[in-house]
């Protein structure tokens, strides 16, 4: 019987979906499909048939095959149609990812390393718990220096002292590496004074010391450096200033300022004084120095050949400025509320 | 320390505004925490003559003043006692807003006009007179703003450096600002020198480097004058008596305290030495001290007179009818002071300044002011002068190389602007041996801070300002460079914490006894404060698992499903006098409202896996309180114990005020980052696998670590956990596990047969060991 190309047609056409074509396709194309059979039969013909019955066959499947295709085509349209045809707000908001939260100081503590790092710095790190020499004498703060009221000390009941600041960590750093000099280091870590709290001081915090001696290192240096890791904190356009202080292990010693980041170092916003800077146009980010000859002197370092410098600051104190946190205690109260901000 | 910019300004070469002083400070490393400025007085204010006083026809104490202010005539009407006619007086004309706020308008008062106000010295907040109205010099002109008479004075409250003694005084101030501007400050006055002999009788034997006293005779009969009064209050110090405030204002301006005895209260000779066991002093604050023997004090004949250096005693107290004096400048050692102030609690503008330790030379200059003063202010006349020296001041000269200088300041400095920047700050400089070497022959007694060279390129520096300092980078030239890993990978740990979900919480390291205990932790194995700020943080925490109860507590509604971890440290307590250990601790806590230690598991072995360690979790049988019964176990990383994980006691959970469950891991990170090894790249199946997998009913106490175990040695396949269940269709003790078995041949596809061939061996193996039967279908 021969086939009628158009009621196949027809027939593929009005195919309701994938399946009913795919079961089409078997019936009309498949090993034992009509139309294939069709075409098997055509060797069976006499010679002089099989030109003309042969091309038809073959037509015909072709043409089956295209209107299989077609078909095919359209219902997967049809069908890509019908699932978008529910409407998809573009502006929702997305499934959250089940991330963390990294604690602000945290992230400031990696940032600063990162920023050493690519200066050249290593980290460095000394006990919480240090001995009165490391953390006073060998620091040029003799007991009953009046230094040692700058830093209100808590003092453990056998011996030993929760550390005041991480510079001891400079000394027990020069006293392994006085034969291997140049050091250049920083040593973050905690740090704990016996002090009331406010909203800008807690009892504990981490704070970042650097330290680096060499032949030849200059207050020169020691502002480049500072001026170097300012903007790498807080942007290429800081600016940095220094003022004169007292330290008891550095000499000279100064106070390192940066400009407002709220302001731009302007202390205006509009007709008001910046809320940031209380005005002044200038933050206080900390402390550095000229290593005190005496410091060297106390690990066995000649002063009048190696010199360095060393500086110290508070990453809660940047994570403050850096994400608008004007309380310093909600570093350590933990509440996820403040925290899952981060 | 507060201190009235005008009093700087005495002292000052040049006139200078309050904002150059108060730049100036900030230059020399002095911190200005706060400046005050008085707000001028409105220029609407100006002094009138008064031409004519009449009664007020409708009111007895008011009067109708006629005043001039040298351009017009006004009418006031002015209820002070003391207007007069001929009086120069401040006028407020219509227009002033006074010092308080309040606006001057054109009045009727009971019916008469009054075109402005004559002012009190109160109302214009120049002084606490209100009784009558302010009486104006006679050569007041008529016309001139009282605010140019009266200008306006800044007061700076400042912190200084704690080397510096000289800076707790106007005249270091002065000379700090006079040095960072140019203007130059004045010198200091001559010293008083002793009389040769019959001076008051003394016998310092401990802890005084010099002792002057001197007596003078005193008719103190009027209280002291207004400008003295005025920088006192500036100081925050109160006015007592002429002769106090003398003290007083002496000390402020030069750093040297003194003293002054009621001459007749005194059994002479004065002496300074350790307190005897059980003496005591009532001080001039009314407390009644003992003291204790190693307690400093003035003592005369019958006893204790006073806390040396702190404070004097009331029983030799001057008061209003003192006729003689004796004044004390002493030169006490700074240590002892400290020491005794500490101990009494009682830190005195005294004590600040000896603390601080003070040069010989500065007792008799303060003491040739004082007396000054005091014959100027309180009638004084000197008598006689002892002055015992004990300590002879040195020399001290220091040698500054010209190279030295540059090569630490990392600019050039010529040896002329040098010696220029000390001569400013009066420190005498000359160039010595060619011009290499800046010579200070004598540091300036008053600067006992100045030791050796450095200090002296800090002084230069300082004058000649840290902008001239220019910026550069320190070359590095290491001689060897050496790797740390240790941060890489603890930021590898971290990246897995904040991928599971997790919180980064910082907490305090000390904690309370009370905290301890609810974990029954004995106290005494724990570091403890000797002056903890507060009992709630009064021993160092041994475990990072007392912190974190708190913070799930804190918490309590924030979620019923959330977790955090903290990396710190903890303080192990070892043999006295040795540092303790300070192990650097991971802590994880999990809470949900159930399969807590599931999701904690789930944390751990990606750690694990992350850092390409092998973590065994050993369970515990032993009780350990704040752990659920059963459900502790430690975790091992070889044959080193890492920590411990576990589900926390519901109880303890119960308590806390928190639902559902609690599951906890704290392990000691130093040995997970030395050993994290990197992973191994496995190749990749070329050939699909085959999976079954197998359900059986085991024993409830059969652990899945010793399933594993058990199937380690199946060949060509491996063992996944699928699930465990316990319940319905379950023999009681027993409970339904699932395992999956992957089949997988690195050469083909493995065939039904073999996959068979696994399962039936496994659960050959599972029965013998543990009994296992498989689990019926459905």
């Amino acid at each position: 019987m021969a086939l009628d190309e158009a009621q196949l047609k027809a027939r593929i056409e009005g195919a309701a979906d994938e399946a009913a074509l795919e079961a089409l396709r078997v019936e009309l194309l498949g090993r034992k499909g009509s139309v294939t059979e069709q075409l098997k039969a055509v060797g069976e013909l006499p010679p002089a048939e099989r030109a003309t019955a042969g091309s038809a066959a073959n037509q015909l499947r072709l043409a089956v095959q295209a209107a299989l295709e077609a078909r095919g085509i359209a219902l997967r349209q049809a069908q890509f149609t019908q699932e978008l045809s529910t409407p998809l707000d573009l502006t929702a908001p997305g499934t959250q990812p089940a991330l963390g939260h990294r604690h602000p100081a945290s992230l400031v503590l990696d940032e600063l390393i990162e920023l050493y790092w690519q200066m050249g710095y290593q980290v460095a790190e000394g006990p919480e718990v240090e001995t009165e020499w490391y953390n006073f004498e060998a620091l040029n703060i003799p007991a009953d220096h009046p230094a040692r009221d700058m830093q209100d000390t808590f003092y453990l009941e056998e011996a030993h002292l929760p550390r005041t600041h991480t510079s001891g960590i400079q000394i027990r750093h020069l006293e392994l590496h006085k034969d291997e000099l140049p050091v250049r280091i920083i040593a973050p870590g905690k740090v704990y004074r016996n002090e009331d709290e406010d909203a800008r001081h807690s009892w504990t915090f981490h704070q970042i010391e650097g330290l680096v001696v060499d032949e030849g290192i200059s207050l020169a240096d020691l502002k480049g450096t500072l001026e170097a890791m300012m903007r790498g904190i807080l942007g290429d356009q800081t600016k940095l200033r220094l003022r004169s202080n007292y330290f008891p292990y550095t000499e000279p010693s100064v106070e390192m300022d940066a400009t407002c980041v709220v302001c731009g170092g302007t202390g205006k916003l509009g007709e008001k004084d910046c809320h940031l800077c209380g005005g002044s146009g200038w933050l206080e980010l900390g402390g550095a120095g000229m290593i005190h000859p005496q410091v060297l002197r106390n690990i066995g370092i000649d002063p009048m050949v190696y010199s360095g410098f060393a500086f110290g600051f508070g990453p809660e104190r940047i994570a403050a400025i850096k994400y608008g946190v004007d309380d310093v205690r909600e570093f350590w109260r933990p509440n996820f509320a403040f925290l899952e901000q981060f | 320390m507060k201190v009235s910019t005008a009093w700087i300004k005495e002292w000052l070469c040049r006139t200078m505004s309050d904002k150059e002083i108060v730049s100036a400070l900030e230059q020399a490393g002095i911190e200005v925490e706060q400046t005050i400025y008085s707000k001028p007085l409105d220029k609407k204010i100006v002094v009138a003559l008064v031409k004519k006083v009449i009664q007020h026809p409708g009111a007895d104490r008011l009067k109708i003043v006629f005043v001039s202010t040298g351009k017009e005539e006004l009418r006031i009407v002015c209820g002070a006692p003391n207007v007069r006619e001929g009086l120069k007086v401040a006028l407020a004309q219509v227009g002033t807003t006074l010092p308080s706020g309040d606006k001057i308008m054109p009045a009727k008062l009971r019916g008469e006009v009054s075109e402005g106000m004559l002012c009190s010295e109160r109302e214009l907040d120049l002084g606490p007179d209100h009784d009558g109205i302010l009486e104006l010099p006679d050569s007041a002109e008529p016309g001139t703003t009282l605010c140019d008479m009266y200008p306006s004075d800044a007061i700076v409250d400042i912190k200084t450096q704690t080397n510096r003694f000289d800076l707790l005084s106007v005249v270091g101030l002065a000379r700090e600002v006079g040095a960072i501007t140019g203007a130059g400050s004045k010198e200091l006055p001559e010293g008083l020198h002793a009389d040769k002999t019959g001076g008051p009788e003394v016998a310092p034997k401990v802890g005084a480097k010099r002792f002057m006293l001197v007596r003078m005779k005193v008719a103190a009969d009027a209280p002291s004058p207004d400008w003295m009064v005025a920088r006192l209050r500036a100081a925050g110090v109160r006015s007592i008596s002429p002769i106090v405030d003398v003290t007083n204002y002496v000390n402020l301006e030069l750093g040297q305290p003194l003293h002054a005895y009621d001459a007749t209260k005194v059994k002479l000779p004065l002496t300074v030495r350790l307190a005897k066991a059980h003496e005591r002093l009532t001080t001039l604050d009314g407390v009644k001290r003992k003291l204790e023997t190693d307690d400093m004090v003035v003592a005369d004949a019958t006893g204790p007179v006073g806390l040396a250096g702190v404070m004097g005693g009331v029983s030799t107290e001057v008061d209003d009818t003192t006729k003689e004096i004796l004044l004390e400048a002493a030169t006490f050692d700074g240590v002892l002071v400290r020491k005794m102030a500490k101990r009494h609690g009682l830190r005195t503008e005294a004590s600040a300044r000896f603390e601080r330790g003070l040069p010989v030379q500065l007792a008799p200059v303060a003491m040739a002011r004082a007396v000054e003063l005091l014959t100027q202010v309180a009638g004084g006349l000197l008598v006689a002068v002892t002055d015992q020296l004990n300590v002879a001041p040195q020399e001290r000269p220091i040698e500054l190389r010209h190279d030295f200088l540059n090569r630490l300041l990392g600019f050039e400095v010529t040896m002329k602007e040098a010696v220029a920047a000390l001569g400013q700050l009066q420190i005498e400089a000359q160039p010595a041996d060619s011009a290499e070497i800046i010579a200070v022959p004598a540091v300036p007694w008053w600067r006992p801070d100045l030791k050796e060279a450095q200090d002296l390129v800090e002084e230069v520096v300082r004058v000649l300002g840290y902008d001239r300092v220019p910026s550069r980078i320190p070359v590095w030239r290491p001689r060897q460079v050496s790797f740390d890993h240790m941060h890489g990978r603890r930021r590898q740990l971290q990246r897995v914490l904040y991928g599971a979900g997790l919180f980064e919480v910082m907490t305090y390291s000390f904690v309370s006894q009370d905290q301890l205990a609810d974990l029954e932790l004995d106290a005494r194995q724990h570091l403890k404060l000797k002056n903890p700020l507060s009992v709630e943080q009064a021993y160092l925490r041994s475990s990072l698992l007392p912190s974190h109860l708190q913070v799930l507590a804190r918490n309590r509604t924030y979620a019923k499903t959330v977790g955090f971890y903290e990396l710190s440290r903890v303080f192990e307590k070892r043999g006295s006098g040795e540092q303790p250990a300070e192990p650097l601790r991971l802590g994880v806590m999990v809470r949900r409202p159930e399969l807590a230690y599931r999701q904690l598991k789930g944390i751990l072995d990606a750690l694990a896996r992350e850092l390409g360690l092998e973590l065994k979790v050993a369970p515990e049988t032993s009780a350990e309180v704040g752990w659920a019964a059963g459900r502790r176990a430690t975790v091992w990383l070889g044959k080193l114990r890492l920590g411990q994980i576990g589900q926390l006691d519901p109880a303890l959970l119960r308590r806390l005020k928190l639902g559902g469950e609690a599951a906890y891991l704290e392990l000691n990170v130093a040995p997970l980052l030395e050993q994290a090894r990197p992973r191994v790249f496995q190749g990749l199946a070329r050939f699909p696998s085959a999976q079954r997998d197998l359900a059986v009913i085991v024993p409830a106490e059969v652990m899945w670590a010793d399933v594993t175990a058990a199937l380690a040695d199946l060949p060509q396949a491996t063992a996944a956990f699928v699930e465990d269940y316990y319940g319905e269709g379950v023999p009681t003790g027993h409970k339904s596990l699932t395992i999956r078995l992957t089949v997988r041949h690195t050469d083909r596809t493995p065939t039904d047969g073999e996959a068979a061939a696994v399962e039936a061996k496994a659960l050959r193996i599972l029965e013998r060991k543990f009994g296992a039967q498989p689990r019926a279908e459905g």
